[in-house]
C-alpha cells in the first residue's frame, strides 16, 4: 500500500529516506517562512545543480508571499512540472532526475524535471566502419540518438512510438517508422512482440533482438543491428521498422532478408557500378568462404580425380609431410584462425596488432615448416577467413564462419556428397526462416525479379523507381519513371 | 529421438566410403600397353606419388599381365602406394598390340567410372615402355605429362585430329566411319608425333606420313585457325614476279605458307551409290610466307596464286584419299555421310569395308587469300 500525501514534515522526510533505502545521495533541505515549512529534496548527481540553484532555490528563498503549489508552478520557469500525491511515484521521478518540492501538509508535491545525464559525445563508428560516407555512430543516450534521427529524417511523418519494457529494471523503447510508408502489419508485429515481453529486464538492443526474433535456434540473424545512423535512417526511409533501446548504442531493424546483411550504405554512396561490383564480391566471398575449405578436405580425402592435373603435384607435395588426415588438418587451422580472431578482439588494440603478426606470420610459417599443415591449406583458410570478414554485418560474418565447421566435418565423412548434403540442408533451413513473419530468402524465394535491383545488384538510381516489393510498403514508387526519362537541361540542343 | 537415430545411422554408414588420402595414392597419369613375345600385355604406368622429403614426384613402373586391369595388380607389388586410375589422362598402345584390336582395352576404359572419358589416346611405333621412360620431357613432372601436353597442344593448334577417348569410340561405333589416332615415336630420346595411325574398326593398319595428316584432317573436320604449307610448281607465277627483284625469278622452289586457315566443307553422296561422292571445300587463309618475290598488289597475281593453291590441294587430297583406299579405311566417314542422306542400299559395317576400294570422290576446292600483309 503506497503512502499518500498529505503528511507531516518529519514523516515526509523519513518516508522518503526509507523508500530510497537510506541512500546517502538523497539531499533534503527544509526552508521555513512565516510558519510554513517547505521541503526540497533530490538525488544530488541526478539533477542539474546550476539550474536547481538559479531557477528553483533562488525563487523559493526570495519569495515573500505564502507558498502554495500554484504559486510555485507559476513562478518557477521550468516546462516539465508534475504534481503527485503518491510517495512511490515521487521517488520514481526523483530517480529519473526530478526535484521534489513539498509544502508541508499540502495534498500534492510538485516535481520539476532537471535531469543531469552523463553520456559520451557522438563518435566515429567502430564496428561498422565506412571508408566513404558519414562517420558518426549512435551513442548510449536515447535522447541523443533520437535527436540524430530527427535531424536526418526531418519530417512529421516519422513516428517514434514509446514503449516501456522490463518488470524490475525498466527500459524505454522506441519503435521508429515512417507512417505513410511502413507496412502496418510489420509495425504491429514489431510492437506486439515487444509488448508481449514479460521479462525482468532488457540489457541491450541485441538482447531485445534475440527475444523478439522469429527463430532462436538458427545461427543466422534475422534482424539487423547497426550502430550507424545513416544505415538506420536509410532502412527507415525504405519502409522498414526500427527499434531503439535506451542505454544501447545499437539499433535494430526489420524485416530483413538474407541479402540485406550484405548491403552496406557505402554501396549507395559509391557509383552504381562500383557499388554493384563490391556487393557481388561480398556474395562471391560468402560462397567461397563456405565452400573452399570443405572442398579441399573432400578432394584430398575422397576425390583425387577432380584435382586439376596441374595442381596435383603441388597439392600432393605439400600434403606428403602432414601427419593428419585432411579433416583434422583443416579443423586445426580453422580453430587457429578463430583463436587469433578471438584473442585479437579481447586484447587492447595495441597488443591486438602484435597478435595478428604473431599469429599470422609466425604460427602460419612455422606450422608449414614443421610439416604440421600444407601451405596450400593455409592459403585456403586465410582466404576463407578473409572472405567471411567482408560481410558488413558482424553477426552474419560470424554465422558464416560457424557453419563452415559442420561442412568441414561432413566433407571429411562423406566427401562431396557430404558438402551437397550440407548445402541442401542450408538452403532448406534458409527457406524456412522468417524475419518479422516475412520470407528470409526473398527475392529468391518467393521469386521477385524487380527486387533484385536493390537486394542483389545496385542499379543506378535513375532506374530504381520502384520500392522493394518484399517490404510491402504503402507507397510503391519512389518517383515517376516516365518523368525521370525526360531531360530538362537548359542548354539542351 | 527419430532425428538423432537417423544421424547416427548416417554417420555409421559413412564408414563404408573408402578414404583415399592423396599422399597414400600412386596416382596413375599415363599408361602404355605393349605386346610381349609370349603374347601377354606389358603395361607401363607413369604415376605421381608423394613421399615426404622426396623431391621427385613421379615414378614409372612396369608389369606384365593378361588383362589391362591385371597390370595394376602386377605393378602394385612394386610400390607402397595404392594405385588408382582416376587421373589417367593418356593411354598409349604399341602398334603391334593395336593391330589385334583395341576394343577390349577401350571397353574397360569406357566402363570404369574413375577414368576420364576425355583422356587422350595414341599409338606408338616403338614400345610404349621406351616412350614413357625416355629422358627428355622438357622439365615436365614426367614424360607422360609431357606427351599429354604435346597432344593437347597439337589438337588445339589443329595440327592433329581430336584424340580423346570419346571421339575414338564415337568414330568406332559410327557405321561407315573409322577412328584415327596420333602416332608417336622416339627421336633422340624424345617422344614426338610422327603422323596419324589409321584403323579398320579397332585394328591398327597403317601410319600415314606427316604430310597426309593435314589432308586427312581437311576432309575429316573444318579448320578454324590452322596452318599449312604447300609447294607450287616453280614457274606457276612467273608472270607476276617483281621486276626489280634481286632474286633470279623462278630460281627457288615456290613454297607458300598459310595460316589462320578457315575451312568449310560439304560432302554430297550420290543417290543410291555410296562409292560415288563429291566433296566441296571452301578455304580461307592468310598468306604468311611465299618463297618467290611476287607482286601481290596485282589482283591477277593473287587470283592466280589462289587458283594454284586450290589446284595443289586438290591433287594432294586425291593422293591422300588413295592412301586411305589402299588401306581400306574411311576415317572421313564417307559411308556414314551416305547413310544420313539415303535410305536405300544402306552401308553396313561389313559391306562398307568391301566397297571402300571402289570409292570415288570428286573434289571441288576453292581457296581465298584474306590478307597478305603490307606490300609496300
Amino acid at each position: 500500500m503506497s503512502l499518500l500525501l498529505p503528511m507531516k514534515r518529519e514523516q515526509f522526510l523519513s518516508s522518503s529516506k526509507d523508500l530510497l533505502n537510506q541512500s546517502p545521495d538523497l539531499v533534503q533541505k527544509v526552508f521555513n517562512h512565516e510558519g510554513q515549512s517547505i521541503i526540497v529534496q533530490f538525488i544530488h548527481y541526478q539533477v542539474n545543480k546550476e539550474q536547481l540553484e538559479d531557477e528553483i532555490l533562488e525563487i523559493i528563498t526570495r519569495s515573500t508571499h505564502p507558498w502554495s503549489n500554484e504559486g510555485l508552478m507559476n513562478k518557477i520557469p521550468l516546462a516539465s512540472t508534475k504534481q503527485e500525491n503518491k510517495m512511490d511515484a515521487i521517488i520514481e521521478q526523483m530517480i529519473h532526475g526530478s526535484v521534489c518540492i513539498y509544502i508541508e501538509s499540502e495534498k500534492e508535491a510538485t516535481l520539476f524535471a532537471l535531469p543531469n545525464q552523463e553520456h559520451r559525445a557522438l563518435n566515429r563508428a567502430e564496428t561498422e566502419s565506412l571508408v566513404f560516407g558519414p562517420q558518426v555512430s549512435f551513442t548510449e543516450s536515447l535522447m541523443t540518438n533520437l535527436n540524430v534521427i530527427r535531424w536526418r529524417l526531418d519530417t512529421s511523418d516519422l513516428v517514434t512510438e514509446k514503449l516501456i519494457v522490463g518488470e524490475r529494471i525498466q527500459s524505454e523503447i522506441r519503435i521508429v517508422y515512417l507512417k505513410s510508408l511502413a507496412n502496418t502489419e510489420n509495425v504491429n508485429t514489431m510492437r506486439q512482440r515487444i509488448q508481449d515481453l514479460n521479462i525482468s529486464e532488457v540489457e541491450d538492443t541485441s538482447v531485445l533482438g534475440q527475444l523478439i526474433e522469429d527463430s532462436s535456434s538458427t545461427v543466422f540473424p534475422q534482424l539487423i543491428f547497426t550502430e550507424l545512423p545513416d544505415r538506420f535512417c536509410n532502412a527507415i526511409s525504405k519502409g522498414r521498422v526500427g527499434v531503439m533501446v535506451d542505454k544501447s548504442p545499437t539499433m535494430l531493424l526489420g524485416p530483413m532478408n538474407l541479402f540485406s546483411f550484405f548491403e552496406s550504405t557505402e554501396d549507395l554512396y559509391m557509383r552504381w557500378n562500383m557499388g554493384s561490383f563490391i556487393r557481388l564480391l561480398r556474395f562471391v566471398s560468402m560462397a567461397l568462404s563456405i565452400i573452399l575449405t570443405p572442398m579441399y578436405v573432400a578432394a584430398l580425402t575422397f576425390h583425387y580425380e577432380i584435382i586439376p592435373s596441374t595442381l596435383l603435384v603441388s597439392l600432393g607435395q605439400s600434403r606428403s609431410t602432414v601427419p593428419f588426415p585432411p579433416v583434422l588438418e583443416a579443423l586445426l587451422l580453422e580453430i587457429l584462425i578463430e583463436l587469433l580472431r578471438e584473442a585479437g578482439a579481447r586484447l587492447p588494440t595495441k597488443v591486438g596488432q602484435t597478435m595478428g603478426i604473431v599469429g599470422g606470420i609466425v604460427l602460419g610459417q612455422a606450422a608449414v615448416e614443421a610439416g604440421f599443415t600444407s601451405n596450400i591449406l593455409i592459403i585456403i583458410i586465410a582466404l576463407s577467413a578473409l572472405a567471411s570478414f567482408t560481410a558488413p554485418s558482424y553477426l552474419m560474418g560470424t554465422a558464416i564462419r560457424i557453419i563452415r565447421f559442420p561442412m568441414i566435418l561432413l566433407a571429411g565423412a562423406w566427401g562431396i556428397i557430404g558438402i551437397v548434403f550440407a548445402l541442401s540442408f542450408l538452403v532448406i533451413h534458409l527457406l524456412k526462416q522468417k524475419s518479422l513473419g516475412r520470407p528470409y530468402l526473398a527475392p529468391i524465394y518467393p521469386f521477385e525479379w524487380s527486387d533484385f535491383n536493390e537486394s542483389i545488384f545496385r542499379v543506378p538510381f535513375q532506374k530504381n523507381a520502384k520500392r522493394s516489393k518484399a517490404l510491402m510498403t504503402k507507397d510503391n514508387s519512389r518517383y515517376s519513371e516516365s518523368k525521370a526519362r525526360e531531360r530538362n537541361d537548359v542548354d539542351r540542343l | 529421438m527419430k532425428w538423432s537415430s537417423l544421424l547416427v545411422v548416417l554417420f555409421l554408414l559413412a564408414g563404408c566410403i573408402p578414404k583415399s588420402y592423396i599422399e597414400t595414392l600412386g596416382i596413375i597419369s599415363a599408361v602404355g600397353y605393349d605386346l610381349t613375345e609370349d603374347e601377354r600385355i606389358r603395361g607401363t604406368l607413369v604415376m605421381y606419388q608423394f613421399d615426404a622429403g622426396e623431391t621427385s614426384t613421379s615414378q614409372v613402373v612396369t608389369g606384365e599381365a593378361d588383362t589391362s586391369k591385371g597390370i595394376r595388380f602386377a605393378t602394385s607389388r612394386l610400390t607402397s602406394h595404392q594405385l588408382v586410375s582416376g587421373q589417367v589422362r593418356l593411354e598409349i598402345f604399341e602398334n603391334e598390340l593395336a593391330k589385334r584390336g583395341m576394343m577390349k582395352y577401350m571397353d574397360t576404359l569406357q566402363r570404369d567410372a574413375a577414368i576420364s572419358d576425355m583422356g587422350y589416346l595414341a599409338t606408338s611405333e616403338v614400345p610404349s615402355e621406351e616412350l614413357l621412360k625416355s629422358g627428355n620431357d622438357e622439365d615436365r613432372p614426367n614424360t607422360g605429362n609431357y606427351i599429354q601436353e604435346l597432344i593437347k597442344k597439337s589438337i588445339k593448334e589443329e595440327a592433329i585430329p581430336n584424340a580423346v577417348l570419346t571421339s575414338f569410340l564415337h568414330d568406332y561405333y559410327d557405321t561407315g566411319k573409322d577412328p584415327i589416332l596420333p602416332s608417336l615415336t622416339l627421336e633422340d630420346d624424345k617422344a614426338v608425333i610422327n603422323g596419324i595411325s589409321l584403323f579398320q574398326d579397332d585394328r591398327y593398319v597403317h601410319t600415314t606420313s606427316h604430310e597426309h595428316t593435314f589432308y586427312i584432317m581437311l576432309m575429316k573436320q573444318e579448320f578454324d585457325h590452322g596452318q599449312f604449307q604447300v609447294q607450287l610448281p616453280k614457274d606457276a607465277l612467273e608472270k607476276y614476279h617483281k621486276k626489280e627483284s634481286i632474286d633470279q625469278p623462278g630460281e627457288n622452289a615456290l613454297h607458300v605458307s598459310i595460316h589462320e586457315l578457315n575451312s568449310e566443307h560439304a560432302i554430297t553422296p550420290s543417290k543410291g551409290d555410296p562409292t560415288k561422292q563429291s566433296f566441296k571445300l571452301k578455304m580461307e587463309g592468310r598468306l604468311l610466307e611465299i618463297t618467290q618475290d611476287i607482286d601481290l598488289k596485282n589482283e591477277e597475281a593473287v587470283e592466280t596464286l589462289e587458283k594454284e593453291i586450290a589446284k595443289q590441294i586438290k591433287e594432294h587430297l586425291q593422293e591422300t584419299l588413295q592412301v586411305l583406299i589402299d588401306n581400306k579405311v574411311d576415317p572421313v566417314g564417307f559411308g556414314a555421310k551416305y547413310n544420313t542422306q539415303n535410305r536405300t542400299n544402306r552401308v553396313t559395317k561389313e559391306n562398307w569395308r568391301e566397297q571402300i576400294p571402289s570409292l570415288q570422290v570428286d573434289f571441288d576446292v576453292s581457296f581465298k587469300l584474306l590478307r597478305y600483309g603490307i606490300s609496300e
